[in-house]
């Protein structure tokens, strides 16, 4: 207690003297940014520099890594190597399994202008829209207004901001020296419930963004690192799990403040200059060794591919606006250019429109989707970081449900079409590997990770509770060219595919296990099957009100299939219920039980179950999409 | 060759792109010098892309607010610039420009002389010799 007085002390008295530094700077009419500009100033020539070069900051040469390449790799190892402890360390602040034992966070290093450096591992999605949550603060002037000073804190889960959905919130953390800034140190985790209309992260009964939940837009919420008193009271009173964000949002600080630490001690170390040159060299070799790698393995043209899923909400019942009250399909063109010279242009020309559902995606989601698939495909080791971003171009038809360009639209449960939607690029990527000749990296495509189980109520302690069961983050991996897809291992959203052990989930979950097993002859037929998924069995317990659903698959599979392989098969539950009639009689019911037969997988329309009062059991039998190559 | 414009608001784009289009070459050297008046150049540079879209090096410098022409002056000194280059911000009722007090404090002191050229939105200093 006495140590943890101290250091936070010491780091209050630290930004004070930043402060008298910065106060200084500003008296003479110069900015928080290098050599006395602003910010939007250095933020406006990077991108300048950047564009007319084809270089990122102008770097034509990497004279830092050329000069001295281990040392260059030991520092940007030591970086990358706190980030990754930062995250393993912080992540045992957290009581929500969500982070604790799936890992669903991650921290980036960014540069001021808001460039990720290095990533730790974990939901590297956010690697990109905490870029852009940073670049917002720039761009409207947030160094005039609320300031951007030593000591400060900073919280965002605006998807049109920066973010995917709402359900993950993320801290920056500026980082000053000398009264300049020279880095930024952002942590992204996946929150249970952040107060939408039905309980859980990612409620989708809403038709718009007003029912998504509490979105607080690029938000200072604390300074001399302290949370603001308001800060305190108000985010915990908007949502129905007000302890565990309390301490989610402890690791977030905990794991930046790790993060700030590391980079004061190596700029001690090594010198300011020679901070600055990593940072800008790590993301310039990061764009150069994505297009290297591109060009490799990639054989150049086009590659088109489409993926398709539905959103069934007609006669639901629990749609909140009747013009809400239709069915969707959601259309993916993809097609992905490829240039002699690494290029690599995506695009999603002919995207339908955006609907009335929680599923709409921003630039930044689809842009941050990109970084969990690299990591999972061409760029499988700690090298993943802004310099890719700059690698790549993205087009994004305005208006359509991957850039709705509109603040009314919900994005909840964005995933449902970004995992979808990104289903071809694997198939693309894989297209090229097989013109290569790289036939050990073929994979057929991710799951799609749908039929999460959600819900909230009274829970077992008789207190107000929303749960979230990642359990998803354990699907089969698509077919491979040269032998099956691994078995319940992965989620493309989290490349640390972990399902967490059953005891953790029932310590918070009203919902214990009566069974969970691998679930044989999911992954298809063919010549190379997908990797088998798994199946679990859950009642409800102690609860005097509650309500669960699951969302995602429909009747249709997003992925399909390779080579002539298989399509995926689309997901199915069983929701069986047993409910206690007021004269002690049961009644046992079955809901939406339909079978579809589709090759080797079973599937069932998305099902939803409430219950209000009573008891009930809830059987949820469940398979993992998965595709085939033949 | 290097060209010093010295900006007192970011609303100054027509003035820098006449600048560029018409004074500078591509391959110079640009230095924005900001006045206390300009809170920051960063829409400016964001709306104009001078090395994109005209292939200069630039940079970006700032005054301090109680600068007087002796500060402006040594800065130039510094740089060793050919020219320096002012917006027009004020302009009679006929529309010809007005020497500004910024600009006249320039043009007053011993330490540079040059050829003054008036254009369309700026006011540019060439040629310049520097004095003791």
């Amino acid at each position: 207690m006495v140590n943890n007085q101290s250091r936070r002390e010491q780091r209050q008295a630290e930004a004070q003297r930043e402060k008298e530094k910065l106060r200084e700077k500003q008296r003479r009419g110069e900015g928080i940014g290098w050599g006395g500009k602003t910010l939007r100033e250095q933020l406006a020539m990077l991108e300048d520099k950047t564009e007319a070069t084809d270089h990122y900051a102008g770097l034509s040469d990497l004279s830092m890594k050329d000069d001295d390449p281990i040392r260059y790799e030991q520092l940007y190892s030591r970086l990358r190597g706190d980030l990754v402890t930062a995250r393993e360390t912080s992540k045992e602040v957290s009581a929500t399994p969500i982070v604790e034992q799936e890992g669903e966070l991650c921290y980036g290093l960014f540069t001021p202008e808001g460039d990720s450096i290095a990533v730790s591992t974990g939901i590297i999605v956010h690697v990109h829209t905490m870029s852009e949550a940073i670049k917002f603060m720039i761009n409207h002037d947030y160094e005039d207004n609320p300031g951007i000073e030593p000591g400060d804190i900073f919280v965002n889960n605006d998807p049109h901001v920066g973010d995917v959905h709402p359900c993950d919130l993320m801290t920056l953390i500026p980082i000053f020296h000398d009264g300049e800034l020279v880095a930024w140190a952002g942590g992204v985790n996946h929150v249970i419930d952040t107060g939408a209309i039905g309980p859980g992260s990612m409620n989708v009964s809403q038709a718009s963004r007003f029912g998504d939940g509490a979105y607080y837009t690029a938000r200072k919420i604390g300074e001399d690192f302290e949370l603001y008193n308001s800060w305190r009271k108000e985010y915990p009173a908007k949502t129905r799990t007000p302890n565990f964000l309390k301490l989610d949002e402890r690791t977030r600080v905990t794991g930046c403040l790790m993060i700030r630490d590391s980079v004061k001690n190596l700029i001690d170390q090594v010198g300011i200059e020679t901070f600055k040159q990593l940072s800008r060299e790590a993301i310039e070799n990061g764009r150069r060794g994505f297009r290297t790698r591109i060009k490799r393995t990639m054989f150049p043209g086009t590659y088109r591919g489409a993926s398709f899923v539905d959103a069934l909400y007609e006669d639901q019942e629990n749609v909140t606006r009747e013009y809400a009250n239709e069915n969707h399909i959601m259309h993916a063109p993809s097609e992905l250019h490829v240039r002699e010279d690494g290029t690599f242009q995506v695009s999603f020309e002919g995207a339908n429109k955006w609907g009335w559902h929680p599923y709409n995606c921003t630039p930044a989601a689809i842009q941050g989707g990109i970084w969990v698939m690299l990591t999972q495909t061409v760029i499988p080791n700690e090298l993943v970081n802004d310099g890719a971003y700059y690698a790549c171009d993205f087009h994004l038809p305005v208006g359509s449900w991957a850039n709705t360009q509109n603040t009314e639209t919900a994005h909840a449960y964005a995933w449902h079409f970004l995992v979808s939607a990104w289903a071809p690029l694997w198939q693309h990527l894989s297209r090229g590997y097989y013109a290569r000749g790289f036939w050990e990296e073929i994979n057929a495509g991710n799951a799609n990770t749908s039929n999460w189980l959600q819900g909230g109520g009274i829970d077992q302690f008789d207190k107000l509770h929303a749960v979230n069961s990642f359990e998803s983050a354990c699907e089969g991996v698509g077919a491979r060219y040269v032998e099956d897809g691994e078995p319940h291992a992965a989620a493309i959203w989290n490349p640390e595919g972990d399902m967490g052990d059953a005891e953790v989930w029932e310590m918070t979950e009203p919902l214990p296990f009566l069974g969970r097993a691998v679930k044989p002859n999911t992954g298809g037929a063919g010549r190379r099957a997908g990797g088998a998924g798994f199946e679990s069995m859950r009642t409800v317990k102690d609860v005097s009100r509650w309500l669960l659903y699951e969302m995602g698959n429909g009747y249709m599979t997003s992925d399909g299939g390779l080579f002539g392989g298989y399509p995926a098969a689309s997901g199915y539950i069983l929701n069986a219920q047993i409910q206690t009639s007021r004269n002690g009689s049961r009644t046992r019911r079955t809901t939406h039980s339909t079978i579809l037969i589709l090759k080797a997988a079973i599937s069932n329309p998305k099902s939803t179950a409430k219950s209000i009062g009573g008891r009930r059991a809830s059987a949820r039998p469940k398979n993992s999409p998965t595709t085939t190559c033949t | 060759m290097s060209t010093i414009i010295i900006i007192d608001s970011v609303e100054e784009e027509s003035a820098v792109e006449e600048i560029l289009d018409s004074i500078v070459t591509a391959g110079e050297t640009v230095y924005f010098l900001r006045l206390s008046s300009a809170r920051g150049l960063g829409p400016l540079i964001q709306a104009i892309n001078p090395m994109l879209n005209y292939g200069v090096e630039y940079t970006i410098d700032c005054l301090p607010e109680n600068y007087d022409a002796s500060d402006l002056a040594a800065f130039a000194v510094e740089v060793d610039a050919s020219r320096i280059c002012i917006g027009i911000s004020e302009r009679t009722l006929t529309g010809k420009a007005r020497i500004d007090d910024a600009t006249q404090s320039i043009l007053l002191h011993d330490g540079i002389s040059g050829d003054l050229v008036v254009g369309e939105d700026a006011i540019i200093l060439e040629e310049l010799e520097y004095g003791q």
